[in-house]
């Protein structure tokens, strides 16, 4: 409990910081996110796939692309439940919400 | 121990002189915020209920003639823009900003400069909304702005709310998000979250709330805005836009606004209560979960002040049946106060009415609203004094009344002289009587259909008695403000003196000196359990009857001590208040586009000298900073620092020598 | 700027980091609220163009690319600054400020091509919606290439440490939220049309 530590906040940076990756690592993440992009892109021209499939396949690959930066770059998967559950909690809440208000317009569907 | 210091000795009086305006203007300190807070929201409380008598008067009789249609218009947006933004949101903050560091043990909010910038841009933009008064009138849209009629841009008035509401938008978000901070990482050792008061527990949800509302009325805001200048077509119904999508965003911020507006009160309540009837809160975690809950639902009902819409039968339904939901939390909360008091030793100190009066009247408003809840009924109630009678009820028999019972419990902590007990019960029943005289004839006056917002009514509609009868009520209330007025001068100028703990309280706020020092606590509370502060004083008997012990648990900076205490605090910054400047000068200067172009850039470079130098704060001056890094200490910031200290006994690891 | 040194606490939080979390979960209901208005007005577009006509994706399918590179880079300058990797900090900073300026310069060329199209701010609520969007974004964007600049500026002049605090991290925080809230956008704005 002393508080004579010259740097409190050094000493606990140099234990939260340790990195869990290594730059190889964010080269390998950077590149599968290049892959999916590609796919995403590609799949739009494809003729066939449309409709419900295009619109669920591409909120399902936008959704892995989104998650991956949330929790390797920005580090939440390594980070203290309270950040994890600020971050969820906001974005759960923003989607039920903005799907009930394109309900109540009867929006929802018609804007896909 | 000389050791754990390498700041120069400063003692809390030279730490922030004392006089100057100069020492509030910069000042950084929590308490010093939470005082002009209180102070500035008390004068806009007062503006408020002018506008409030105008209203009164105008519609004391039919055909009223007193002011024209167009001034009432001002007069009944101001009132609510007024009271909601500027009153009630601020001494809540006021409150907040003074007792939830305290609470939790902490020496003050996690971001000091920011918690002084939220207050500049609070007090800029509730200047900014007046100044239309005299720059083309006062806004004239109602307090909720709704499309269409908001978006005409031919009087500039809307534009004066519209930019007001986004910049005290900024000011609570940044309070939110500074407040989350804090609470989740400043307690003191063994206070956990569920040790916290009751009154910390609903800033936090109320952080929350603020945190995930105020964005989308942001949204709703712009959109307006650019409607208004730009010529975008949010809300031109003939170009395909839609002024639904208005009332939506609107109203996804406005509900949680509301319980923003009402969960502070409850938790000065919930200290109130236990600490008067000398025991402790009944179900504390019962009451902390339908804390939350409301707020959380919150979020789930705000379609039900647009119910006549045309959002159709299911959302309706939905919207019906949440907002029914919603009453079982509050009855939750309201269930264990009244538990509380029960076979509690009751005293009736000026707190304690205040918050008995608090439970009644929030529980006749609650009653009213959940029959806004029933579909059918409401589209009948809607838009007519019904509802101007359940809002009152929550947020004045609620809100305010919740709001006095704090002032009066912690104004001898604050100032350290205790508010007159005679006068204050005064001002108790004056308040209540007037309060009911006022709002109760409203109920029936909606029932009976008079519409809200109009200017005059028409004789023989059988509205005159009761409209009568409110006005002289709120004549009542007003006589109740000038016995406060009175009582708060008087008391702050040659008060009783109200020593550490002079309600024999359950919380830490009661453990430092009246006011507290500087730095708060001279020795950072160790906390075991809820309401810890008592279990220190009291232990039980056979019968489980409170028995003194023979202990002071009292910080020692409350104790007669000739020690001063070391401790290195933020340094004041003139950074906040030119932030603040900064952007209500480009606020100004859209207003008038394209000649305000250059008071916009002016305004923009006022904003970046002043990130700047806040940025650089604490780069080229770590020894002024406050910004958790190790390194040398100066003295640059500290005149005056060369007083004989003498450390007390038993200091030690509250000292802060980390900075 | 924030006094947690000076006394012990019951949590191990890292203040700053709180508070930056905090603070982009409330700005994701913020876009929410933009993408949503966008979603509801994508169709209505007033007599003038829409999206099938205008959106170019390949075009924009490059410039997603190129900002989804700047997280990398930004991520590699947070991992040079965790070694004290002062010179990797300095050039992974310039890069990430770069490709932020290369996506900004083709946001500019993609709504000066809409404008020359006939698709203004007030020409329909799908223009307006649609601008309102993509501005505040780019706005976003930029205001992060100026904390970026910063950021090397003052690695030039007083050195960026790990000792110095997390500005790096918390730059890094917020320069990752602005990419994925254009991943959003990507998908639900471009790839989804109408």
């Amino acid at each position: 409990m002393t508080a004579t530590t010259e740097n409190p906040e050094t000493e606990e940076v140099q234990e939260e910081y340790a990195d869990h990756l290594s730059p190889a690592n964010y080269w390998g993440i950077a590149l599968f996110l290049a892959v999916v992009t590609a796919v995403e892109v590609a799949i739009t021209y494809i003729p066939d796939f449309d409709g419900t499939v295009l619109v669920v396949s591409l909120l399902v690959l936008g959704a892995v692309k989104f998650l991956t930066v949330v929790a390797f770059f920005m580090h939440l998967k390594y980070e203290p439940f309270t950040m994890n559950f600020m971050f969820y909690f906001g974005l759960l809440g923003a989607l039920a919400l903005f799907i009930a208000v394109l309900l109540a317009f009867e929006a929802l569907f018609d804007s896909f | 121990m000389a050791t754990i210091v390498e700041t120069p000795p400063v003692s809390p009086a030279a730490a922030e002189p004392k006089g100057g305006l100069w020492a509030w203007v910069t000042s950084v300190d929590h308490k010093k915020i939470g005082i002009m807070y209180g102070i500035a929201a008390i004068v806009f409380f007062v503006i408020g209920g002018i506008e409030a008598l105008f209203i009164r008067l105008q519609l004391a009789v039919p055909d009223g003639t007193l002011v024209s249609e167009d001034a009432f218009n001002q007069l009944f947006t101001m009132h609510g823009t007024t009271m909601v933004f500027l009153f009630v949101m601020p001494i809540a903050a006021a409150f907040g900003n003074y007792f939830v560091p305290i609470m939790i043990g902490a020496r003050d909010v996690a971001f000091p400069r920011l918690n002084a910038l939220s207050f500049w841009l609070f007090i800029s933009g509730g200047v900014f909304i007046s100044s239309s008064f005299f720059l083309g009138g006062l806004p004239d849209g109602a307090w909720v702005g709704y499309s269409p009629l908001s978006a005409q841009p031919e009087v500039i008035r809307m534009d004066f709310w519209v930019l007001g509401l986004a910049i005290l938008g900024v000011a609570s978000l940044l309070g939110a998000v500074n407040f989350i901070t804090t609470i989740f990482t400043m307690r003191a050792p063994g206070m956990t979250l569920f040790r916290m008061p009751v009154f910390a527990w609903m800033q936090l949800v109320v952080a929350f709330l603020l945190a995930f509302s105020l964005p989308l009325v942001t949204v709703g805001l712009f959109q307006v805005l650019f409607d208004r200048n730009f010529g975008t077509l949010f809300y031109d119904a003939a170009s395909g836009g839609d002024p639904i999508l208005w009332q939506h965003l609107f109203w996804l911020f406005g509900h949680p606004e509301v319980y923003i507006l009402i969960l502070p009160a409850m938790g000065i309540v919930s200290e109130v209560l236990p600490t008067f009837s000398r025991k402790p809160l009944f179900g504390y975690q019962f009451v902390v979960f339908a804390g939350a809950a409301i707020g959380f639902l919150g979020f789930g009902v705000w379609a039900h002040h647009m119910f006549t819409a045309g959002l159709g039968p299911v959302a309706e339904t939905a919207f019906g049946l949440m907002t029914m939901t919603i009453a079982v939390p509050t009855g939750i909360k309201i269930f264990n106060w009244v538990g509380t008091m029960w076979g509690g030793n009751i005293s009736f100190p000026t707190p304690m009415l205040f918050a008995i009066g608090f439970v009644a009247m929030f529980t006749i408003g609650g009653l009213s609203g959940v029959t806004h809840s029933i579909v059918p009924a409401d589209t009948q109630q809607h838009d007519s004094y019904y509802v101007v009678a359940h809002f009152h009820y929550v947020l004045f028999g609620g809100a305010v009344f919740g709001i006095f019972s704090g002032v009066y419990y912690w104004f001898g902590k604050v100032f350290g002289r205790q508010l007159n007990e005679r006068i204050g019960k005064l001002h108790f029943w004056l308040m209540l009587i007037g309060f009911n005289l006022t709002f109760a004839p409203m109920h029936i006056l909606g029932l009976n259909g008079m519409p809200r917002r109009i200017a005059t009514y028409g004789d023989g509609l059988g509205w005159n008695y009761w409209n009568f009868v409110a006005t002289v009520g709120s004549f009542v209330i007003a006589l109740s403000i000038l016995v406060f007025l009175i009582n708060a001068i008087r008391s702050y100028r040659k008060g009783e003196p109200a020593g550490a703990d002079p309600w024999d309280g359950r919380t830490l706020e009661w453990t430092t000196s009246s006011p507290p020092a500087n730095y708060n606590f001279a020795e950072v509370p160790i906390v075991e359990a809820v309401d810890d502060f008592w279990y220190k004083k009291y232990g039980e008997d056979e019968d489980h009857m409170p028995v003194r012990l023979d202990t002071n648990p009292l910080d020692p900076s409350a104790l007669d001590d000739d020690g001063e205490f070391h401790v290195h605090l933020p340094s004041p910054s003139y950074f906040p208040i030119l932030l603040a400047l900064g952007i209500v000068t480009v606020a100004y200067g859209f207003l008038w586009i394209p000649v305000g172009f250059a008071v916009m850039a002016l305004g923009l470079g006022i904003m970046l000298w002043a990130i700047f130098g806040w940025a650089l704060e604490d780069i080229d001056h770590p020894m002024g900073g406050d910004d958790g890094q190790g390194g040398g200490h100066g003295d640059d910031d500290d005149p005056g620092s060369e007083v004989s200290e003498q450390v007390p006994a038993g200091i030690g690891a509250g000292s802060g020598g980390g900075e | 700027m924030a006094i947690e040194a000076s006394q012990p606490a019951a949590s191990t939080l890292d203040i700053r980091k709180t508070a930056m979390w905090a603070f982009l979960a409330s700005e994701l209901m913020f876009f929410g609220g933009l993408i949503s208005t966008f979603l509801l007005y994508r169709a209505r577009t007033n007599g003038g163009p829409g999206s099938e006509e205008l959106f170019d994706i390949p075009f924009t399918s490059v410039s997603s690319f190129v900002l989804l590179m700047s997280s990398l880079t930004m991520v590699l300058a947070h991992n040079a600054w965790e070694r004290n990797d002062e010179r990797q900090l300095r050039l992974w900073l310039v890069a990430t400020a770069s490709l932020g300026m290369v996506f900004l310069g083709g946001q500019f060329f993609e709504f000066s091509t809409f404008v020359h199209e006939g698709l203004k701010l007030d020409t329909s609520p799908f223009g307006s919606s649609f601008y309102l969007l993509t501005g505040f974004h780019g706005a976003h964007v930029a205001v992060g290439v100026l904390m970026l600049s910063a950021m090397v500026i003052i690695s030039y002049r007083v050195g960026l440490t790990k000792a110095r605090g997390m500005n790096v991290e918390l730059v890094a925080l917020y320069w990752h939220f602005v990419d994925i809230i254009w991943i959003v956008i990507f998908t639900v704005v471009y790839l989804l049309q109408v």
